[in-house]
Order: structure tokens, then sequence, then C-alpha cells
């Protein structure tokens, strides 16, 4: 029976641990804070930087240290370091209040500088600076979640913006060319009534997506529309391009966020 | 009636059985209201609690004003009246540096023309000074004007409108405005202090706009009661510094005729707290009174410079040995007798004192004798000065009346040839009403009349458009009060109310659309201090923009821009600026929180050599190419085209500096606006070029040019003191292949290729710092200047105090905070001024790559560059990298990197 002494008693302080239930048995890892995550997004690479101790437990608190016999039962004949990075891998992490803190926090910084990459103030069509988002985030009370993506978010965030109306506030338009040849055209279902000019009902449907047109041509049997779209509307551009012409039309983004260009200064 | 039968309960005709719920007990209230009365029943507040239900009245007061015309010592239609008479009609701008009495001499008249209105006990009175920042900081802020009708010792009444400008300077716009409005200017300069530099340039701008100068030497009682220098050593401290002022004067101008002595009857001297003012001539006025037999005239031409009195022989000398004692005339007839009766009142007992102020005609009340040495001196001082007459006869042979002096004042402001006929005022600055909500005009009126309720056209200086506005009121200026008038001819100075919505800064008021306007104000600084700003509440983002646009008109030099990020930004002249700015924004105009960033500064761009190679970029079409080398820019022409001295197509001023005819000739533009510091040349040569084709082409190059030099190649900042050399150019025969979309784009990239490649920098705006402090003080001053990137260039002793006079350069942007740190440093013993200066350049390669600022850690000196391009550009949302290949073809980007002539990250 070991003796507990100071001298041979090894504390862990500041301790992340990594649990993993595996062929009934369970496996943990005694690891530095905060750089688990870090470890699994591949930011850090130096594994010794992750661990606190090479071994592996059954119970970090207690001390216990998983017997041999009982790795490999469970892992088959890895070896010791396969197996710490198998743990890692899958294991599952008790994240820490200051960890969880700083992954909402540059989320909510996403977040908010992709909604001023976005929309813009409908008065003067220029974005809304980072502060001001931010502010009118707190105000509506919108929270940060960890699960989605910044940018699905972000895009949940504008439309609860649009509807509390706290600040007026608008998509920024996309500005695209349309080419479309109209020659060779299918009409998509429930288009038009059949025998109706089908160029003509192509065209009325490619303007009605456009908020702005700056140039509208035909050049050559190619219908040639330049202007600005909602950013909503590109998905079903392309659709109605590929069902239409079958793959013949081109949409080329010339701006994604168009927004009022150069300095301003009032006189 | 109705509702005398329905309180019958619930009783129908008939028998009929009616159900419990339709039972009627009461009438509704349409029955009762009738039809047409809308009735609401609530059941729930729909009033916030916090909101309260009768709110207090809010008071919008944010200035003193006097609640009735206080009295005066004319008769204000005589006034008006006297008006009509240019000749009676003087318009002076009162200058000066902080703190040198400026305000305090407007107050002396104040006083003496207004039976009404005291000095108060404690304070001063500060008559012109009445915005809130004004009454709290103890400085003047706004440049504040007051019409006063003065006696001049013969006895004619002068109608004077004085324009109290402020000392500080960062309120150098305020000084610009007050010149721009008067015809001469009175140059008020401390007895002890001096002359101080900053003031120069006042003298300067004063000078070049053909302005009259009179000086004013104020705080005289400083030299006897604080320095208590003996009389001989006043007067040499006194020509000392009207020496000073001459050196400024003849700096710009060495005609003799613009000279200031008092001799010359351009000179005050005065002691604005005690009531003190006289001249050469007052006192030679006062002795001819005592003795008879004295030319006043003659006598008083004695009283100033080398003349020494000798009382045996009652002789004038021109040299001192011949005479015993060797007194100094000023010294004998005017300090020493001043001396005398400052001495007597402070020192000796009633009985006495009595004897020697009735000798002077003085007879004082008993109860005087018991005041405070202070009060029985002011007592006794407005006695034997009296008003301040001599004043007024200095004003009136000093400074040109308005009818002799308009027609150089719109050579200089007015951009064309006036009328003949009509009006025509110039609408020189917004000052705000007591309630902060709209502003009154101060309005200078050159020709015709200007009526109340008169319509006239408002030609902003800025916008083309003609705005048609109805005079509301037309006002004499009194500094706490306003006079209203009918109607004023010209060469006054009034405040007009009701066209402050269609203007900014300044503008034009005509009676006809089709003339010229008056130009910009010429202004002495510019606004290099940024800081962005943001309402705390979103949703308050409104007010706050019209309350921007109120700060706009309010403050002349605040310049306002919304960044392409959305971002708006506020740019200023100063600290104290912005933090007015800031104030009226907050309490005034907005009254919304406001968010504001760290103050930044403005930069430019410039290159110091020449490109390493020649320079070409081909049009999006390819069917163009334009060739261009940039090379640094002399910084001597560089400063005569910004004062605009230099013209595009004149040889003779490019001769000056060494240029053949040739390539003075071939001087396209100026850029980015039409005295901006940057300069495009055509290099082409006639074998080479077809310069047929070329000089069709030539708008089209020159506004791709200007592009460039509008927004930088390094951080989209303007460029300075850089030159564009067109070497070659090869165009498309066909004018539709080399239109503006073209040549523009092309020209602007190979512009930043030209000047990329010819090793750019980034420029930073300097401070020239101007310390006052005691001997030891004067290291504290170098080390806290050191701290801050800053060095000192110059060290004077000021003559005749203890003080020093330390001149230095500070960047701006290391500037926060300055005067505070060196305040605390000594104790509150050095003073200093700030007010921009240059612009320099800033250390370190903004393109090298191995330079990388630390978070959290001041950039070392070849860090700063790239620190500051970077931080501009992620601010601006720019890409960090700045790439070189995106403005050149292939093959001179091939060439580039074989001869390895830049280095290769930035290809």
């Amino acid at each position: 029976m070991p003796i507990n002494q100071p001298s041979n008693q090894i504390k862990l302080t500041n301790v992340s641990v990594v649990r993993l239930k595996w062929g009934g048995k369970r496996f943990e890892l005694a690891c530095y804070k905060n750089k688990v995550l870090e470890w699994r997004s591949g930011v850090e690479k130096d594994i010794d930087e992750v661990l606190q101790i090479e071994s592996v437990f059954t119970n970090v608190s207690k001390g216990a240290v998983a017997s041999n016999e009982d790795v490999k039962k469970a892992f088959g004949d890895k070896s010791r370091e396969d197996v710490v990075q198998e743990i890692l891998k899958k294991g599952e992490l008790q994240v820490g209040d200051k960890e969880r803190g700083a992954m909402t926090g540059t989320i909510h910084k996403d977040i908010v500088s992709i909604i001023s990459d976005k929309t813009v103030d409908p008065r003067t069509r220029r974005p809304y600076t980072t502060g001001m988002i931010d502010k009118a985030l707190a105000e509506i009370g919108f929270s940060v979640g960890t699960t989605k993506s910044a940018k699905s978010q972000a895009l949940d965030a504008i439309k609860m913006l649009q509807a509390q109306g706290t600040i007026p506030i608008e998509r920024a338009t996309m500005k695209v060319r349309v080419t479309c040849p109209l020659s060779n055209l299918t009409l998509p279902k429930g288009g038009a009534a059949p025998g109706g000019d089908s160029k003509k009902v192509i065209k009325d449907l490619l303007r009605g997506h456009f908020v702005k047109v700056d140039d509208d041509d035909t050049i050559g049997g190619d219908f040639v529309i330049e202007g600005d779209i909602q950013p909503g509307s590109f998905r079903q551009i392309t659709d109605l391009l590929s069902e239409a012409t079958k793959g013949k039309a081109q949409c080329e983004v010339l701006n994604f966020s168009q927004s009022t260009e150069g300095d301003e200064t009032w006189s | 009636m109705s509702a005398l039968q329905r309180t019958d309960v619930g009783r129908v005709d008939g028998d009929a059985v009616v159900l419990h719920e339709d039972k009627q007990y009461y009438p509704s209230a349409r029955e009762v209201y009738g039809p047409d009365v809308e009735t609401l029943v609530q059941e729930e507040d729909t009033q916030a609690l916090s909101e309260p239900i009768v709110a207090p009245r809010v008071e919008r007061k944010f200035a003193i004003e006097e609640q009735d015309l206080p009295d005066t010592l004319y008769d204000r239609t005589f006034l008006l009246q006297t008006a009509e008479h240019p000749e009676f009609l003087r318009n002076v701008a009162v200058v000066g540096h902080l703190h040198h009495g400026k305000t305090s001499l407007l107050d002396m008249l104040v006083t003496q023309s207004h039976p009404g209105i005291n000095q108060p006990r404690r304070d001063r009175l500060r008559y012109t000074d009445n915005h809130v920042l004004e009454r709290a900081r103890g400085i003047s802020i706004r440049a504040a004007p007051i019409t006063l009708m003065l006696p001049s010792s013969s006895g004619k009444s002068l109608v004077t409108t004085f324009i109290d400008t402020p000392g500080h300077c960062n309120f150098i716009d305020e000084v610009a405005c007050g010149l721009a409005a008067a015809d001469g200017m009175l140059l008020c300069v401390d007895a002890a202090e001096g002359f101080v530099p900053e003031t120069a340039e006042i003298v300067r701008l004063a000078v070049a706009q053909q302005l009259d100068i009179a000086l004013c030497i104020t705080k005289l009682d400083r030299l006897i009661l604080e320095l208590k220098f003996p009389p001989q050593d006043a007067y040499i401290k006194l020509r000392h510094l009207i020496e000073e002022v001459n050196v400024a004067i003849a700096s710009v101008d060495p005609s003799p005729s613009l000279r200031v002595s008092p001799e010359r009857g351009n000179v005050i001297f005065t002691a604005a707290t005690l009531g003190w003012s006289f001249t050469l001539d007052s006192f030679a006025r006062f002795y001819a009174e005592q003795y008879r037999g004295i030319m006043v005239e003659d006598f008083a031409l004695r009283l100033w410079g080398d003349f020494f009195y000798d009382e045996q022989t009652r002789r004038f000398n021109r040299s001192s040995e011949a005479v015993l004692g060797g007194k100094r005339s000023f010294v004998h007839f005017i300090l020493e007798p001043i001396y005398k009766l400052v001495t007597h009142t402070l020192a000796t007992e009633k009985p006495e004192l009595e004897k020697t102020l009735a000798s002077l005609g003085i007879k004082l009340k008993p109860a005087a004798y018991k005041l405070d040495a202070r009060p029985l001196l002011e007592l006794v001082s407005q006695e034997f000065f009296g008003e301040a007459k001599s004043m007024v006869d200095v004003i009136f042979r000093t400074i040109k009346p308005p009818h002799r002096s308009s027609p150089a004042k719109l050579e200089h402001l007015y951009q064309g040839l006036p009328m003949q006929d009509g009006l025509l005022c110039h609408a020189i600055k917004l000052l705000p009403a007591t309630d902060a909500l709209s502003f009154s005009c101060l309005v200078r009126v050159y020709s015709g009349t200007l009526r109340r309720g008169q319509r006239v056209n408002v030609l902003d200086e800025t916008s083309d458009n003609v705005h048609i506005a109805e005079i509301s009121g037309v006002f004499l200026p009194g500094g706490r009060y306003k006079a209203e008038v009918e109607q004023v001819g010209p060469g006054s100075i009034v405040l007009v109310d009701g066209i402050d919505d269609c203007m900014t800064k300044t503008a034009t008021l005509t009676s006809s659309q089709d003339v010229p306007r008056f130009a910009p104000l010429a202004h002495l600084t510019s606004s290099v201090v940024r800081l962005a700003v943001e309402p705390y509440n979103p949703p308050e983002l409104p007010k706050m923009l019209a309350g921007l646009q109120m700060i706009n008109k309010a403050y002349p030099l605040a310049s306002i821009r919304v960044e392409e990020s959305g971002e708006h930004t506020i740019f200023g002249t100063g600290e104290l600026y912005l933090d007015c700015i800031m104030h009226d924004l907050r309490k005034l105009y907005a009254g919304v929180e406001v968010k504001v960033s760290d103050p930044s500064v403005s930069f430019c761009e410039t290159c110091i050599e020449t490109s390493v190679i020649k320079c070409r970029a081909g049009s999006p079409n390819k069917k163009n190419t334009l060739t261009v080398v940039a090379t640094q820019l002399d910084d001597a022409i560089a400063k005569e085209i910004q004062a605009g001295q230099l013209e595009t197509n004149s040889y003779s001023s490019f001769q000056r500096h060494g240029w053949d005819v040739l390539a003075a000739r071939s001087i396209w533009a100026f850029g980015p606006e039409s005295h901006s510091p940057n300069l495009l040349r055509d290099d082409t040569l006639d074998d080479e070029t077809d310069k047929g084709l070329l000089s069709q082409t030539r708008e089209s190059v020159v506004q791709g040019f200007r592009w460039a030099t509008r927004e930088g190649p390094l951080c989209d900042e303007p460029v300075r003191n850089t030159q564009i050399n067109v070497l070659d150019a090869v165009l498309a025969n066909e004018s539709i292949f080399r239109g503006a979309g073209q040549i523009v784009p092309a020209m602007r990239r190979v512009c930043y290729s030209g000047m990329l490649t010819a090793t750019p920098r980034l420029m930073e705006p300097v401070y020239l710092v101007a310390c006052m402090a005691p001997a030891e003080s004067v290291s504290v001053v170098y080390a806290v200047l050191e701290r801050r990137r800053g060095h000192v260039t110059q060290e004077v002793a000021i003559a005749g105090t203890p003080f020093y006079r330390v001149v230095g350069l500070v960047p701006v942007i290391d500037s926060f905070g300055f005067e505070t740190d060196l305040r605390a440093q000594t104790r509150g013993k050095a003073f200093c001024q700030l007010a921009f200066d240059s612009w320099q350049i800033v250390p370190g390669d903004p393109l090298d790559k191995s330079a990388k600022p630390r978070a959290l850690q001041q950039a070392t000196a070849q860090q700063m560059a790239r620190d500051f391009v970077l931080k501009t550009r992620r601010r601006k949302g720019l890409n960090t990298e700045i790439s070189l290949s995106k403005y050149l073809d292939e093959d001179a980007v091939q060439l580039l990197r074989e001869n390895d002539l830049v280095d290769p990250s930035l290809l």
C-alpha cells in the first residue's frame, strides 16, 4: 500500500478532464484547460501542451490510473499514443466557464461582423458599425448559441432585427450580371400559358428578381441584364436559368454586398 | 332625456322579455356625447411608469442673455443714424493670444457705455463670453460681435463693431471669421508676456488681407504691480514688445507704412481691469489742459523714443548725455506720474492722499478712502484716465472706414467682380441662439440695404444651389443682447435671423441669383484630429445625425465625414476643440448619449524618390497604355501651390524654382483639389507620342491623377508632395476605345504603381508646441516632449520676466494628453499651446513586411509607418496586403523581379 506523502503526491491544478466510455470502461485524460478545443481544431499541435500527464486514468480526480489490461481490452493492440489521441478525439469534454465564454464571445463577434457586412441602413445605404449592431442585438435580446454556425445565426439575427425595428436595417443587395441566351428555352413548370412568347416570359421572370436594373439589353441573341438583387433571389435566379437554358446562361456576381462607396464629407 | 329614461332599470316598452346581458342600465358614451366625439376606454396605463404624467418644463438655455435691452449712454436711434454715414463706422476684430486681455478690454468699453452694467465683485464680467462652455472654462470659444457707440476725444461719436475673438490656438478658425468681417484689427499683447509667436500667423493673415493694424498693449499694471519694474525698465520692455510686433509685420510686408509705434498714433496702452487707457496724444492733451502754451501734437511726438527732457533748461534733447539724470520723455511725462499715482494710492494715508489727488483735480467721497487697496486704485484710475476716448481716437485714425476698405476686402474674399448695385452681403459665421435650436448669422453688408422681411438669395459656399430665404430679423449685436433694427446699410456688421437653414459655413446673400460667390474662408490651420462617434442607443442615430449637422454649422473648421464603413467621424483642430464639440453635441444639439472612439489623426501619403522603373499600365480593353514615373515634389513648390501662389500655366512662377519653360508649360494639373500639393506634368516627346491624341484624353488623364491622389495606394489617404510625370501614352485611334472609362482607371493604376516604386512614405501631422515655463520647469518640458516623439527647437528667455519660452514640435497622434501631462509634471507652472504646424514623414517603411508591431506594445521607430498603415487599412476594411503586381503589367513585374528592385514580397 503506497503511503500518501507530500513528496510523492502530484497535485493537478487547472485540470480539464476528457472522458471516454469504451468497451464498458471509463477512461479519462488530464489536460490543460482551453487546450483540448485548440487541439481538436488543429491550432495546437504539440501534445505535451495539451496533456498534463501522459497516462490514461480511470478517474482523474482520484488519481486512479487505468491498468494496462483494461486499456488493452478496450482498445486492442493500439499504442499508448494512439489511445490518447483517440480519447482526445472522441471523448467528451466538460467545457469550462471561461472556455464557453470565450467561445460564445468569438461567435458573437463573428455574428456581429457578418451582420455588419451583409446589411445596410436603408436611409443612407451604408453599413452600420459593429458597435451599433452589437448594441441593437443586446436590445432585442439576441442570445448566441454554440451549436449553429455564426453565419446562420447572423441571418436569423438580421430577421429578428428587421422584425423588432429597433434600427432600420436591410440586407445589402448583390450586384449581378445575367447573360441568358434566348434560343431553345424551356419554360419552367407553371411559368406561362403554352403558346406565349417564351422569350418575353423569361425576361419578365428575370426582371422580377431585380431591385434595381442598371442595364437591360439584348446583344446578339443574348439577353443581358445587370443590376441589384436581394441576396435571397440569387438562388432562385440560378435555378431558373439552369432549368430554362440547361446551364447555358451565366449569372456573374459583380459585388456581393452593395453599399455606398467612398467617404462622404458633409458640407 | 334618453339618459333619464334609461335609468329606469331595464324597462322596455311592452312586456318583451329582455335577457340579462342585453339589459342596458346606462347610456353609452356615444349617446351622451354625440356621434362625432371619439371615446376611448382604456383599462390599463399606456404611458410607461418612467414617463411623468405632467412632464417638467425643459428649459433650453445655454447662454447668458439680458432680459431687456440695457440702458446705454447713447441713444440707439442716434447710433443707427450715425451708422448711415460710413465715415463714422468702424469694424474691428480684437485678436491676440490667450489671456492677453481681449475680452476684458471690451468689458471696459461696455461698462463705460452701459450705466447699468458693472464689473462683478469677484469675477470678471466677460460680457462677450456667454456660452455655457465659455463661462465654465473661462476662455472665449466663439467670435462674438458687439456694436458700441463711443465718443472720441474731439467729441465725435463713432459707431464701432468689435469682434471679440478667442485666443486659444484650437479656435483660430474663429479668428479667421473675425478677420473676414473686419476692416482692421486691434492686436492685444500682454505687457508682461510680450508678443507670442503663435500670434504671428494671425498677423500674417491680417497683413495679407490688407487689414489695418492697431496695437493695444494690455495689462500695463502687471509691469508695475507684479514685475515691479523701475520706470526706465518698463519703457525698455514696452519698446522691446513693440519691436517684436513690428518684426512679425515686416516679415510679411516690410513697408514702413505698416509699422506700429506710439508716435504714429496706432498704439494704445491699457490696463482694462483698472480702467487705464492712454496714448501719447491723450497725455499731451492732459498736460495742455494743465499748462498753457503746449502744442499738443508736437509735444506728443516727443513723448516716445530717444527724447530726453532736461528739467533745468526745459528742453528736449536727442541724447541722454546732455541731460542731467538722463530720463526719456516717456518715462518723465507718462510712466513716472502713473507710478506716483499708483504708489500714493496704495501707500499713503487718507489726508495725504486726499491732498495729492486734489492736486490732480480728483475728489473722492469720504467712504471711498475706506475701501481696500485694489478697489481704491480702480476708483482713482477711473477718475484720472476717464473714458477710453484715446482708444476711440486710435481706432478712428488707424482703421479705415468700411466704404474705403470694402473694395480691397472684396478683392480678397469675392470670386469675381462685385455688382454695381443691389444687395451683396457676406454671411460669415453662424452663432447659436440661446436655446441652441437655431442660429443667427454674422453678416457683413457690402452693398445695398438689408431689411427685415426682405427675401434674399442665399448662395452657400460649396453647393451650387440657390436658396431663397426671408430675413426674419436684423439685429445689432451687443454681447448679451441684440437690438432689433429695421434695416442696415453698407459696411454694417449685423446678426441676421432666418437664413440658417440655407447655409452651413459661409454664404453670399444677394438680390440677384447669377452672381459670383464669396470664397470659403482662408483658415490658418487645418482639422487633423479625428474622432469617430456613434449613438449609445442605436435607434437614436437620426438624432445624433441632426446634432452633427448643427455642429457642422456651429464650428467653422469642424468637418463631419461618413466613412465607407458607416462610421461617423468628426475632424477638428485639437483636443479642446473636439471636447467642446462633444459637449455641444451631447448637451445642446443632439441630447443623446454618444460613444466616442480614441482620438486619431488624418494621414497623408507621399514618395521620397523617383520610381525605379517606368511604370506602365494598360486600360481595361488593352488598347491604351500609359507610362509614368512618380517623384518627390519639392516642399517649397508644394507650399506655394497650397498658398495659391503658383498657377498651372505660368512659367514665371516656376522659374524661381529652377524649372525651364518646357517643364513649366507642361504642367497639367494640381490634385486632388485645385490647390493641393501634387503635380501632374506631361513629359511626353513629340516624336514618341501622338500629342494630339493625348491632349484629347487630357481630361481623363487628369481625372485619373486626381482620383489616385485623393485616395493613395498605401491606405486610401490623400497624397502630398508628389509629382507624376507622364512619359508615354499609346492610345487607341478610335475615340470610342479611349473614353474616360478606359483612361481613368488606367491612369489611376499607373499612378499607384509609380508611387509604390518610388519609396512611398506615410506622413503625419505635427503640432507646434509653444510653452511658457519658469526656468526650473524647462527641463521637464524637454522630458515630456521626448517621451512623445517630440523635440525642442527653440528656447528663449522672455525679457524682463522669470519665464522661458520653449518652442518644439510633437506629432499630433502622440500629443493627446500632452497638456495635462505637462501641467501635472510641472505642477501647473508650465503653460502650453498646440497648433498644427506641418506634415512630417513617419519613420519606417510602410511596405516593410518584416516590421511586425506587437499587440499592446508601442511600435518602435522602424515599425511605426507600417503599424499606422496596417491599422488604417484594417479600420477601413481594406486588405492588409499592399500588392504592387495588382497595378503593374506582367513584363514590368518580371523586370522588377529579375533586377531585384523592390521587395519581392510586394509583387
